[in-house]
């Protein structure tokens, strides 16, 4: 059975002004978001990944070209976690239950369920500025979840992390993608964390910034990050980007 | 609540140090009422009905200031409105005195009028200025998660303009209080105020001396009681 399509990008091209030059980051990108899938967005820095994916989720319009979307719910965790710093751990992961008038009963016992799973019990009142990056980035994740997200895009989730905290992540997120039932977008410059977390990845290059190929990961899960093949296609890709 | 705000005396000598400051100028006030009898003057009805006009004034300018700052602060609108807002707050205040007597002549009206366009300027330029401390992440995240309208202004909009509400605040009602005896002298206001007190009581160098100094211990405690906790309070609140 071939997978339902959730977003549909066709010919899409992208400019920003900067300082008074016409800078294109992306340039004729077609691509589909399938559900079920996770689709990892790899490239260089630069290569206009990240305007992308703001292109996906709406909070940016294409120049032209046409992001087709279908009408469900979706959520965003982000590189610097993008925490509202005047609202404690557990008023974080409502927020989008509060704008939505999502009421008390359930709003309650979706956010426990998510401290829960997210292991930030004991932390409930804490405040963004007393967490460590990682615990930051669980209560952004928890965050996105809230709000029973058919796509979630992670916009370089572990890049302000320790290698340590990042491993872990890692494995949480792939977690949170088999048991949620989610689509899951995300953006990396890691050749490895994308073969190791994605089905497919579209690989950038940049300036201006085009998909220079859609890979099929042929690895079966879990994967091992050491096996000979695994880092042979790591090196291989690498000089792709490069 | 008052568990909370006593946490910000850590030791005993802060709290000393808090009573003496909210007692003084009581004990002072009193003392300046007891030289005044014989003016027939009181200064603690002057000084209430003069703190009655400011705290009017106050109300109104932080409710302006709060809708156009969170407004203005972005789009096109402010960039056209936010020059002309730079020339009107340089703009001598007191050089509009005669024009708002002319207009409401020398009442109260008059007083909190001219109060407002002094203690307005501040406030407004400081919560534009905190608008600007707004990070793309959370004007992103606001938005995907559903943040529009009235919820956008209350949980979002408001809580990143609190540490520029409260720097205003001082400011504005710092310039406030000097404003407010000026303008009931030049106004020439009959009712109670600080401004009647300090004009009749011109040539009694004691009363006058003692009137400034009480002035001074009581915008000194205000700002000690209320707001250097809430300033502490309101710049944590951004902090990441």
């Amino acid at each position: 059975m071939k997978p339902k399509i959730l977003i549909q990008v066709k010919n899409v091209t992208k400019h920003f002004d900067e300082d008074e030059k016409r800078v294109q980051v992306l340039r004729d990108i077609n691509l589909d978001v399938r559900e079920y899938e996770f689709l990892m967005l790899l490239g260089p820095s630069g290569s206009g990944k990240s305007t992308l994916l703001r292109l996906l989720t709406g909070l940016e319009e294409p120049d032209s070209g046409s992001v087709k979307k279908t009408n469900a719910n979706i959520s965003f965790v982000f590189q610097d976690f993008a925490l509202f710093p005047w609202l404690n751990v557990e008023q974080n992961i409502r927020f989008g239950l509060d704008m939505n008038n999502v009421h008390g009963g359930l709003k309650n016992r979706i956010v426990a369920d998510l401290v829960a799973e997210m292991g930030l019990q004991g932390f409930e009142r804490a405040y963004p500025r007393e967490l460590s990056g990682g615990m930051k980035q669980r209560v952004g994740i928890a965050r996105a979840l809230a709000m029973s997200p058919k796509i979630i895009f992670f916009d370089e989730p572990f890049s302000a992390l320790d290698t340590f905290t990042e491993v872990k992540l890692r494995q949480e997120v792939l977690k949170i993608w088999r048991e949620h039932k989610v689509t899951v977008v995300m953006v990396t410059h890691s050749v490895e964390e994308a073969l190791l977390m994605a089905d497919r990845i579209a690989v950038f290059t940049a300036r201006p910034g085009t998909i220079e190929k859609i890979i099929d990961n042929p690895f079966p899960r879990p994967r091992n990050v050491h096996s000979k093949q695994f880092v042979a296609m790591v090196e291989k890709i690498s000089k792709m980007v490069e | 609540m008052i568990h909370r705000y006593l946490k910000i005396y850590k030791r005993r000598i802060h709290i000393l140090w808090a009573f003496l400051i909210v007692l003084l100028p009581f004990i002072f006030i009193l003392f300046i009422d007891s030289l005044t009898a014989e003016a027939k003057v009181s200064f603690i009805g002057d000084l209430l009905a003069s703190a009655v006009r400011l705290i009017v004034a106050y109300i109104i300018s932080l409710v302006i200031a709060v809708v156009l700052g969170v407004t203005l602060s972005r789009g096109k609108l402010g960039t056209f409105m936010l020059p002309l807002f730079d020339v009107l707050q340089s703009f001598p205040t007191f050089a509009m005195l005669p024009l708002a007597v002319a207009t409401f002549g020398p009442s109260e009206t008059t007083v909190i009028i001219f109060l407002i366009i002094t203690v307005i300027w501040p406030m407004l330029f400081a919560i534009i200025s905190s608008q600007k401390l707004i990070k793309a992440g959370w004007e992103e995240a606001a938005t995907v998660y559903g943040a529009v309208g009235w919820k956008r202004v209350v949980y979002f909009a408001l809580p990143i303009a609190a540490p520029g509400i409260v720097t205003g605040s001082i400011v504005g009602l710092g310039e406030g209080w000097e404003a407010v005896v000026g303008a009931e002298i030049i106004v020439g206001l009959k009712d109670h105020g600080l401004g009647n007190f300090f004009s009749s009581n011109s040539s009694a160098g004691h009363a006058v001396f003692f009137g400034v100094m009480a002035l001074l211990l009581f915008i000194f405690a205000l700002n000690h009681i209320i707001w250097l906790p809430l300033l502490e309070k309101s710049h944590k609140m951004l902090t990441e």
